[in-house]
């Protein structure tokens, strides 16, 4: 396939708009701040080449989230220090400085958040695509199926593990 | 519908809407009602939780989960590096043993080259002394029976040495 100029304007568009949904979800789903950042630049240097490939009729919203699961599971599986890394490693909170929250966001304690960032890294890498994809991103369950080569019904146990371990974790300390 | 809605009913009924049938339950059980505001609530407080960015930690056990298990991993080396060393290495008592049998062997060749007990030394000379000179001359020893019957004249054999 030939190589097409890329539109520089529609590149910008698409790097505005999803960027930030691009990384929070990396950022969610490597618990890394410098990797989630890497992720993001390989997830839209993918886009870049395939817009210059010619793909304009790619809805390219669910394809950026698509691509960074896959770029994220890639890099958990690159090796099995940063897997270890991961689990074990405490978040770089100061990575993300407390600027920006939502008045609910502001609301919640520093506990709380404590509690269900620690419980969310307790589940497995697959529990937390699937919650952050179905929950976080709102992505219907079709969706998060196709994404991540499940059945709908393996989509479901899933969710309703990650949420029942998580609530169960909050209950337990509030 | 009478039964209670379980947690993951109540999950489907929150995530992908739920059937005509637990949802009228809900509007008739406040038990059920009452659990599903709480999923709700608890998912609302979750999603804002990891929408936001985490607080930071005040204490941070991960000093101790990042070290102890290169700790371990290094202890382990050194104590299989030291069993290794002390397996090869002879031991005191391998070394013992070898040493034993050369000084027992050293005991028995001075005491063969440089006897010095007086105790036996001088009888077994004497009684072995004309068995000796008559196997020297090809003869029999000077016994006090032959000395008697004047076959020898050996005085010494014949007072040493008695006829069986």
């Amino acid at each position: 396939m030939n190589a097409v100029p890329v539109d520089p304007v529609i590149y910008d568009q698409l790097y505005r708009a999803h960027y930030a949904r691009v990384l929070r979800l990396c950022r969610l789903l490597l618990s890394d701040a410098d990797e989630a950042a890497d992720v993001t630049q390989e997830v839209f240097l993918k886009l870049f080449r395939a817009a210059r490939e010619g793909n304009h009729a790619i809805a390219w919203g669910p394809w950026l989230g698509k691509v960074a699961v896959n770029a994220c599971r890639d890099r958990r599986r690159a090796g099995w220090w940063k897997w270890w890394r991961e689990r074990h490693q405490e978040f770089d909170a100061a990575a993300f400085p407390d600027h920006g929250l939502t008045p609910e966001q502001e609301a919640l304690s520093k506990e709380t958040r404590r509690l269900v960032w620690r419980s969310f890294r307790e589940l497995s890498a697959r529990q937390q695509e699937v919650f952050v994809l179905r929950q976080i991103e709102g992505w219907s369950t079709e969706e998060v199926a196709r994404t991540l080569g499940l059945s709908s019904g393996s989509i479901k146990r899933h969710l309703y593990r990650a949420v029942h371990h998580m609530r169960r974790t909050l209950r337990g300390h509030l | 519908m009478n039964r209670c809605l379980s947690e993951r009913a109540l999950l489907r009924i929150s995530t992908e809407g739920g059937s005509a049938a637990e949802h009228s339950h809900l509007q008739l059980c406040a038990d059920c009602a009452e659990r599903y505001d709480a999923l709700a609530e608890d998912l609302a407080l979750i999603g804002g939780a990891l929408q936001a960015p985490p607080p930071r930690e005040i204490s941070s056990p991960s000093a101790w989960r990042v070290t102890w298990i290169p700790a371990a991993a290094s202890i382990a080396v050194i104590a299989a590096m030291v069993s290794l060393l002390w397996w090869r290495e002879p031991s005191p008592a391998r070394v013992a043993t070898p040493l034993a049998a050369g000084s027992t062997f050293a005991t028995d060749l001075s005491a063969a080259l440089f006897a010095t007990s007086r105790t036996n030394a001088p009888t077994q000379l004497a009684s072995d002394a004309p068995y000796l000179e008559a196997a020297l001359d090809e003869g029999q020893p000077c016994t006090r029976d032959r000395f008697l019957a004047g076959q020898c004249s050996d005085e010494l054999s014949a007072l040493l040495i008695e006829d069986e």
